[in-house]
């Protein structure tokens, strides 16, 4: 068969064995997904070295002119996406096969995780727009099933996610729809479309819509915070967290840079730009308020998708590959630290910020791997954010000054993102423990190699940051903005920090550090029993405080406008669900009245309606 | 080779050893003008070297309640942190081709590494003032951060480079920073920013000595409030030295300019420090609000003058 239809054909069958494993033997579906995803990894590293390769099939063609293919395209791009949607799905297989084990799921849950796989790498491959519109639903549609596998509430998480993603894929239909009747191909590797005129912008626009809508950017961002507290972790951590940001920025790199080749300073670079910046800062405002260690990592998942729209939208070759490399760093930081998140609400059966507390000492795994992620998102050097960031704070200094703005917000919002993670540092790892958590045990080895795993890549990206760089990154965007591998290659790495020498150098100066600590009295480190508040030794109980209010100062006392906004935030007044569902609601009140079940209201209306059709037969036509 | 030549200008010169002895001294500056602020007679210029050989004398003490590990490592993670940032900041001025693009983006990220540590290891300590001051410092972190990256960028904009190198190559053939309207501007809000980052008085919010009794500091004694002393030092002497590399035309030893460097680096901690003997401590959120507000439109109005060229 064919190696990149068997790519997606293999998770497709091997998600139909789960079907016919009972409830009580789901650890051998779960065996038998790890088995498919790891083979489906296998083949992906295979292939990604192979070159370029193609597959078509023709399926009709619509009136003797119109062809419509089934066609796979495989080049350096998609390559490394499908690669890392394999790696994802081993790892996420693999956490799940611990996290299930105590929850009453069925092991149908597999299958749709396989299938995930599956429509993924189909979207990935695909070169034909309906084809790939065809993969975006099913992967909609499994999400809208996996949503629902979830604790209470997850009714209205799961339709929220599928009218969202469902309306913004109506959008991306009749956008390519568009395309077929004015360019009469949906071959996506030989489209070029100029952004110009009305319906030029307007493909361009529901197709950016579809993109950031999958990959989660505001205003189209409300499906992730809400699906974030009902849905099981790893659905989390799979799809919103990694999968969704692989594809998302794919597809919008693949329509701004190829399809129609937006250029830096046009209209559609500023708007895409602006949209960027708009959801880095908003989005990490909202995860300051949050009091739930999901919901704030989903409104984090919401903002870093800024810094890739903000670096892909700039249209600098620089920022491009710093927005696609951040798109790798958030898929690994953010799947890492929901599987953090999910390991430590396996454990404590919560994920409430204020009830958690002083665990480090009890899950020093847990603990140690989500300070590295938390470090990486915040983009602390020498970890992965911090490269890709810097990759883009490099590129908004070569385009029109306005850029310095978008410089701002983007440094800025990376320091809220820090302020954030100390909250979640310190409300669940360290502060106080709970008497109740006591006997907490750390999560199992199933759910700990996966967060290992991830926390690694992050230091390996950061401290070696050319090899994803170089190997990955530079390659896919090379030929997209004509410039040549090696030209990119020189300006994005040479004269870089090194990330080897500084690591190197910090840890000397840990080893300084602790020498002057050797010199004091360490030896005899008294452990006292309480500790000493306002002249009182005080009940270590009693000391207990939660991390939820640290920012209570910023976010509501500063200004009565700055707070509404908050609120505003809070209760989903910027959401464009609930907007578009007033609007929907008021809409709907005027229909009503009409229907008031009066006869004579109903017969004049039917009279009105006769007499409207009788002019329009008998003068119109 | 190469390892040796950056492990010794790591720990030696002019990173470790170099920067923690001027640090020092510069508390000593501090003390000595403070002490003559106030009518008194200062101690002798070695009393922080004294106090530091002190406290390694004494008994190390963690509460019951404490994340021991975290609670310990985290100075000497700000203390390593501190010393990379002074490390890069001087072998890009001494050195200018060890300049590698966008280092002060670099300097800038690591310099906030020792609040974020200070914030960990007070979190750790269980202390429910210690946390307090966590939460201030953090918030403190973000107010002045704000102000501090524009006015950055009021030079990089018209440098055209995040590089130390072109920075100060761009100083020496065009003029210092400060000869400029926002320039002036970008260096008066840099000072404050600098006193926020070296928690000095006005914005000592986070260890407050009267209310929260040193705040983030306060469990900490022994080696490890030694070490958590080294680093304010130390930030005290790269915060400014920072100022004066994208302001002031940076700092050298050839001949005589080692005097103006000096002149340069005594001027700025003397303006912090008689800031900070005029003052009175103001509350968090009035720190919030003057570096988002007054601090912000300044730095706005020279970064909008920067980019028009004056």
């Amino acid at each position: 068969m064919n190696e990149l239809l068997f790519l997606i054909l293999m998770p497709a069958v091997a998600g139909l064995v789960p079907l016919f494993i009972p409830r009580k033997g789901k650890i051998v579906a779960g065996i038998v997904a790890l088995a498919a995803s790891v083979w489906m990894l296998v083949n992906a590293v295979r292939i990604f070295g192979a070159g370029a390769k193609e597959y078509s099939v023709r399926l009709f063609t619509i009136g003797g002119e119109l062809p419509f293919d089934f066609s796979l395209r495989l080049y350096q791009f998609n390559a490394f996406i499908l690669l890392f949607i394999a790696l994802f799905g081993v790892l996420v297989i693999f956490y799940s096969i611990g996290y299930m084990r105590g929850k009453d799921r069925s092991s149908i849950y597999y299958s749709f995780i396989l299938w995930t796989l599956s429509a993924a790498a189909g979207a990935v491959l695909a070169n034909n727009l309906l084809i790939l519109l065809m993969f975006w639903e099913v992967l909609t549609v499994i999400l809208f099933f996996l949503v629902n596998m979830g604790d209470e509430g997850h009714e209205i998480a799961a339709g929220k996610t599928f009218t969202m993603l469902g309306f913004t894929d109506a959008g991306m239909l009749l956008a390519i729809v568009i395309i077929w009747v004015t360019c009469g191909t949906l071959e996506i590797s030989s489209l070029k479309i100029a952004a110009t005129g009305f319906t030029g912008v307007l493909t361009f626009l529901l197709l950016f819509i579809g993109a950031i809508a999958k990959a989660g950017a505001m205003p189209f961002h409300s499906w992730i915070p809400a699906m974030a507290e009902p849905t099981p972790v790893p659905v989390i951590a799979f799809l919103p967290a990694s999968l969704d940001k692989l594809l998302g920025i794919y597809l919008l790199a693949r329509i701004s840079l190829d399809i129609f080749s937006i250029r830096t300073g046009s209209g559609l670079s500023l708007m895409m730009m602006i949209v960027g910046a708009g959801t880095i800062i908003f989005a990490v405002l909202m995860a300051l308020v949050q009091h739930n260690l999901k919901k704030l990592l989903s409104f984090h998942a919401v903002s870093q998708v800024g810094y890739m729209v903000l670096g892909v939208g700039s249209g600098i070759p620089v920022a491009i590959v710093g927005g696609l490399f951040h798109m790798l760093n958030n898929a690994i930081y953010k799947c890492g630290l929901f599987l953090g998140a999910g390991a430590v609400e396996f454990r404590t059966g919560t994920t409430d910020l204020e009830e958690l507390g002083g665990l480090a000492k009890l899950m020093p795994v847990t603990f140690v791997t989500m300070a590295i992620t938390a470090f990486s998102i915040s983009g602390v050097p020498p970890f992965n954010g911090f490269v890709s960031k810097w990759l883009i704070y490099q590129g908004m200094l070569e385009g029109p000054g306005y850029n310095v703005i978008f410089l701002v917000v983007a440094v800025f919002g990376s320091a809220l993102t820090l302020a954030s993670f100390v909250k979640v540092l310190h409300s669940v790892f360290l502060g106080r423990r709970q008497e109740k958590f006591a006997g907490v045990r750390e999560a199992g080895f199933a759910m700990q190699v996966p967060m290992i795993f991830l926390a690694i890549l992050c230091i390996v990206f950061g401290v070696y940051a050319r090899l994803p760089l170089e190997k990955f990154i530079i390659p896919s965007v090379a030929g997209t903005t004509g410039v040549s591998v090696e030209q990119m290659a020189v300006s994005t790495t040479s004269g870089y920090w090194n990330p080897v020498i500084a690591t190197v150098l910090l840890f000397a100066g840990l080893v300084v550090g602790l020498i002057i600590y050797a010199f004091g009295k360490t030896k005899h480190v008294r452990i006292d029993e309480n500790v000493w508040v306002g002249g009182n030794i005080m009940d270590n109980e009693e000391m207990r405080i939660p991390g939820t209010h640290f920012y209570k100062t910023v976010t509501d006392d500063l200004h009565p406008a700055w707070s509404a906004l908050f609120r505003d935030g809070q209760e989903g007044a910027l959401d464009i669900y609930n907007i578009w569902g007033r609007i929907g609601f008021n809409v709907v009140q005027v229909l009503r009245s009409l229907h008031n079940g009066i006869l004579s209201t109903y017969l004049s209306w039917a009279i009105i309606g006769l007499g409207v059709l009788t002019f329009v037969l008998m003068f119109a036509l | 080779m190469d390892a040796a030549k950056y492990l010794f200008n790591y720990l030696i010169f002019p990173g470790f050893l170099f920067t923690a002895v001027v640090g020092l001294l510069a508390t000593w500056v501090d003390r000595k003008v403070t002490a003559r602020v106030h009518w008194r007679v200062g101690p002798p210029w070695y009393q922080p070297f004294a106090d530091t050989v002190k406290l390694l004398g004494k008994e190390v003490i963690v509460p019951a309640g404490a994340r021991a590990t975290g609670f310990l490592i985290a100075p000497v993670v700000g203390l390593a942190a501190a010393t990379l940032a002074s490390a890069i900041l001087w072998m890009a001025n001494l050195y200018p081709s060890s300049s590698f693009v966008g280092d002060s983006i670099v300097v800038l990220y690591i310099m906030t590494i020792p609040a974020i540590s200070m914030i960990i290891g007070a979190s750790a300590s269980g202390n429910p003032l210690g946390i307090l001051g966590a939460a201030r410092e953090m918030k403190l972190l973000f107010a002045y951060e704000l102000p501090l990256v524009i006015i950055m960028l009021t030079t990089v904009v018209k440098v055209g480079s995040f590089s130390f190198e072109e920075i100060l190559g761009y100083q020496s053939a065009n003029g210092i920073m400060l000869g400029s309207v926002s320039g002036v501007i970008a260096f008066i809000v840099a000072i404050f920013c600098a006193q926020a980052k070296c928690t000095m008085i006005p914005f000592d919010i986070p260890e407050a000595e009267t209310e929260l009794a040193g705040g983030t500091h306060i469990e900490y004694s022994g080696a490890p409030l030694a070490v958590v002393k080294l680093n304010m030092g130390i930030m005290f002497f790269v915060m400014p030295i920072f100022i004066i590399t994208m302001f002031w035309g940076g700092v050298s030893f050839a001949g005589l300019r080692i005097l103006t460097t000096i002149l340069k680096y005594v001027a700025i901690i003397t303006i912090m420090i008689l800031i900070k003997n005029t003052n009175p401590r103001v509350r968090i959120d009035q720190a919030v609000r003057f570096f988002w507000g007054p601090m912000l439109v300044l730095s706005i109005i020279a970064l909008i003058l920067a980019v028009l060229g004056y």
